[in-house]
């Protein structure tokens, strides 16, 4: 069809509109769903304020809930739930507490100084027992460890993770003691998440994704294995501008963020192919083929959780190439130096 | 200034004109559509589109539906090189053993044939007590395969097994399977879609040459001949000569018969009822259209009036799917990506009476899925059609989807449907200053979000009423009446009415004429509606109501452009540099 037999050039309206919109609530407010295959998460939708209390959206930021293990420091799959609260002299934590209301002093222990009944055992670390903050949030480490992340003040956002247990039987209770590490870093906003639910066997870790106020157009991550000391720019130039980071969870194994823009409407960022956890969405990779020439664009691509192989999704499938060197991934990564093993690329 | 009483446009049985400028098309007609149907001659939200399930992979090559014997219908999807089946209602699908094709072929094809005959080792054949329905798979590279609903085999078409022989484009008519491979085809034996010996025992032909690579093959809706198209040239083959031994005796057995039409996509012939439709270089053609333009000097396509669509189209048609489902038309089309991002939808009978003609129309483009390939069934003694989708958005870690479309709720998923009209234009010969416009709306369920714009001749939109209708959806014996008798009648709420009309025009703070138009917002010769909603909702009429312009009985002095830098948006925003 050539364009040249075009009779006149109409004025358009854009209709954004993609059927699983209603899906994902995302029809509410144009232009509804947008995708941007190459961010890690790569499905971006604003929505209307809800009054409803119960909405994800009006989520409290003194109450967290989160999955973890049946005993402390045991592997996945975890289904108990534990939550962690900012009570009136500090943040108090436990297992299978639900519907907290504030300030609810009278639950849990003490963060953390719990005594759970059943199965019998005594969970000590210090955490934050005597802190009174404006957001918490809690998640488990690789080692189904606890952590727990504060705002330590407007603009510093501090995070305490189990690094190791000790466990000691004292009658009746046994007693397990968890070695805690603190960091602490610029950030305001967070949301704290184990993505080790996605690929359990992969090696993923405990992840928090957080904002900065001098950038409210990107999110940044840092993760436990690198001990959270490196800062990740996860999605950027992000076509909304975000406020404030609710939480952080999986949904259909996608990732999930919820979040509100700077007018207050609700956004939620969700990932598409992979769990964004190095991935650079504008990193620039230098491809060529072994034979042909490829026209269409790259959809994505991203660097696996395990740094051995970099994946390439183009219009005809998707790709993995092994990685000789693991890519060095810093805050500059504008070029990612990689180089692949030969004779593997398909 | 006296007011003009209004111009009405109503019954849109024209359909949609985006061929010609929205000032040129007649006033039964609308500029564009989206997501709307036009039968009976309301534009109102189309029907919906409910999603099924997802397959996971990154490729999707294809799929069908068959029936095999005395069984339910199976839905087959090609990903990645592997066959996936599912029984209706095609919410669980299994990868089918002992069959893989290339994983990157961008089509995979299939063809439902009927087996009634066996060959035997000795070359003699065998009737069947009960034929067999199966599936022919094919790749373009790889070995065949045969599906008859539990049972998958690879052919081999070497001797002695005279199986399916590679290719792609395959029919079954008058009882053999034709099967091409680049410029070559082949013929199955009579009622044995799976063998292909009779060239070998009969001496006659093993093979026929086309003018260059087959792109597609399609029976005529008569099943007389059978179509097969390159790029661009169709040729005709008279298929129902059962007697292969005629094949060579009877003059004109393969005859090119359009030798400057071909087509583009294999998945575009379609045949509805007794016409073929399939998609040329030039636009889509039937064999009317193409009959008409071998004896003039005239490319006949049927297409002009979806141009406006089809000016975005990719270089490569090669995914255009084509569909028919009643009296409509579908085709799904690259329009703006590589994937069939736009559907055209044709209604051949927007009226449809006993009484009256009627003419084709186009309803114009449907969004929100990216169809594959169209699949149509029967179930239930109801025909219902499906689609595979590869969509722009993943669900269950997938963007390979399955869809029912045409669902009466005319909701996406059970979610409202966002669609888009934009009207002709009312022109005056004088300026005209716009004062509100009045329309009639039918057909409201449930909630219903509506957006109005007006356009001149030039310039942007400019919205002019924004609101909300709620008209209840359910039935009586719901909510709203908690008690029932037992001779209560159970009542569905009927969709609803309204007269609405938008704000009277003002120009403050529209901003200032823009580049095309030393005019204010809101003055110009003629004017256009655009309306923009979600959920259930019909356009019955538009009224405009406009007032001439005092200012207009005199000349200018319209100073050149030479040192200006003006620039206007694909949506008409003027842009001062």
């Amino acid at each position: 069809m050539n364009r040249s037999f075009q009779g006149y050039s109409p004025r358009t309206h854009p209709l954004l509109y993609n059927s699983l919109m209603p899906e994902y609530g995302c029809e509410e407010l144009p232009p509804g769903l947008q995708v941007y295959g190459s961010m890690p998460f790569a499905m971006i939708c604003t929505l209307k304020p809800t009054s409803d209390p119960s909405s994800i959206f009006n989520a409290s930021s003194l109450i967290s809930y989160t999955s973890g293990p049946g005993r402390i420091g045991l592997k996945m799959p975890w289904i108990r739930q534990y939550a962690a609260w900012v009570a009136t002299a500090g943040i108090r934590y436990g297992a299978e507490i639900y519907n907290i209301q504030l300030p609810s002093n009278n639950l849990g222990g003490p963060s953390i100084n719990y005594a759970e009944p059943n199965p019998d055992f005594i969970l000590r670390g210090d955490y934050y027992p005597a802190t009174v903050t404006a957001h918490v949030d809690t998640s488990f480490t690789k080692l189904a460890l606890p952590a727990i992340a504060i705002q330590k003040t407007i603009s510093t956002i501090e995070l305490k993770y189990g690094i190791s247990k000790s466990t000691a039987f004292v009658p009746p209770n046994l007693i397990i003691t968890v070695q805690v590490q603190t960091v602490s870093f610029e950030g305001s906003s967070f949301a704290l998440q184990n993505n080790g639910f996605f690929y359990p066997q992969d090696g993923s870790d405990l992840v928090i994704y957080y904002l900065k106020s001098s950038n409210r157009n990107a999110i940044f991550a840092r993760f436990e294995r690198d001990a959270f000391a490196a800062e990740y720019k996860v999605n950027e130039d992000t076509p909304v501008n975000i406020s404030r980071l609710i939480l952080s969870r999986d949904e259909d194994g996608e990732q999930v963020l919820y979040a509100k823009d700077d007018q207050g409407n609700n956004i939620t960022l969700r990932s598409a192919v992979y769990v964004p956890l190095v991935g650079k969405d504008k990193g620039t990779y230098n491809i060529s083929f072994d034979s042909g020439t490829y026209y269409g664009p790259l959809r994505a691509t991203s660097i696996l959780m395990d740094k051995t192989k970099l994946a390439l999704v183009v219009n005809n499938g998707k790709y993995y190439s092994p990685i000789k060197k693991p890519p060095t991934i810093n805050e500059d990564q504008a070029t990612l130096d990689v180089s692949f093993d030969s004779g593997q690329y398909t | 200034m006296p007011k003009n009483p209004g111009n009405v446009m109503s019954n849109w049985l024209g359909g949609c004109n985006s061929l010609l400028p929205p000032d040129k098309i007649l006033r039964g007609q609308y500029s564009w559509l989206i997501n709307g149907v036009n039968r009976g001659g309301i534009v109102q939200t189309r029907p919906g589109w409910d999603f099924i399930a997802s397959l996971k992979g990154e490729n999707c090559q294809g799929g069908i539906i068959f029936r095999p014997d005395n069984s339910r219908s199976i839905m087959l999807i090609a990903v990645d090189g592997l066959i996936y089946s599912a029984q209706e209602p095609f919410t669980d699908f299994m990868q089918i053993a002992g069959i893989q094709f290339s994983k990157i072929a961008p089509i995979i094809t299939f063809q439902q044939v009927l087996k009634n005959v066996k060959l035997n080792a000795d070359g003699t054949l065998m009737i069947l007590k009960v034929p067999v329905q199966m599936v022919v798979i094919q790749d373009g590279e790889n070995r065949a395969a045969t599906y008859d609903g539990n049972v998958a085999v690879v052919q081999k078409s070497e001797t002695p097994f005279f199986g399916v022989p590679i290719g792609l484009w395959m029919a079954w008519t008058s009882s053999r399977l034709w099967v091409f491979n680049g410029s070559r085809g082949y013929v199955s034996d009579l009622a044995s879609p799976d063998t292909f010996s009779e060239n070998t025992y009969l001496a006659e032909r093993s093979n026929f040459e086309l003018p260059a690579k087959v792109t597609g093959v399609i029976p005529t809706a008569d099943e007389k001949a059978l179509l097969v198209f390159t790029s661009t040239t169709t040729t005709a083959f008279q298929s129902n000569i059962l007697d292969r031994a005629q094949w060579g005796l009877t003059p004109q057995f393969q005859q090119v018969i359009f030798p400057s039409i071909g087509c583009v996509s294999g998945r575009s012939p379609v045949n509805q009822y007794g016409l073929t439709w399939w998609f040329s270089r030039a636009g889509l053609v039937n064999l009317n259209a193409a009959s008409y333009t071998l004896h003039n000097s005239q490319m006949f396509t049927l297409d002009g009036e979806m141009r406006r669509s089809a000016r975005l189209f990719s270089p490569n048609q090669g995914t255009i799917a084509g569909a028919f489902f009643e009296n409509y038309l579908l085709y799904s089309v690259p329009a703006g990506s590589r994937y069939n991002e736009h559907t055209w939808i044709a209604d051949q009978s927007p009226v449809g009476q006993a009484d009256q003609g009627a003419p084709m129309c186009w309803v114009g483009i449907w969004t929100g899925a990216r169809p594959v390939q169209w699949m149509k069934t029967e179930i239930g003694g109801r025909e219902r059609i499906f689609f595979v989708a590869f969509d722009s958005i993943f669900r269950e870690h997938s963007q390979i989807h399955i869809w029912e479309a045409f669902k009466d709720d005319r909701r996406d998923n059970d979610g409202r449907i966002f669609a888009q009209m934009e009207s002709a234009m009312i022109i005056a010969p004088e300026l005209q200053r716009f004062l509100y416009a009045e329309i009639e709306l039918t057909e409201i369920l449930d909630i219903v979000d509506l957006t109005i714009y007006v356009g001149g001749k030039k310039g942007p939109w400019y919205k002019v009423s924004e609101t909300t209708f709620q008209a209840q959806s359910g039935s009586i014996g719901g909510p709203h009446q908690l008690i029932l008798e037992k001779s209560t009648l159970l009542l569905a709420y009927k969709p609803q009415s309204r007269e609405y009309k938008t704000e009277e025009f003002s120009s403050q703070d529209r901003g200032c004429a823009g580049v095309e138009s030393s005019d204010a917002p809101g003055k110009d010769k003629g004017f256009q509606l655009l309306l923009v909603w979600k959920g259930r909702m019909g356009v019955k009429s538009i009224k405009m109501v406009m007032e001439e312009d005092a200012s207009t009985d005199s000349g200018a002095c319209i100073p050149a452009e030479s040192d200006e830098v003006n620039i206007l948006t694909d949506t008409g925003e003027s842009i001062a540099v």
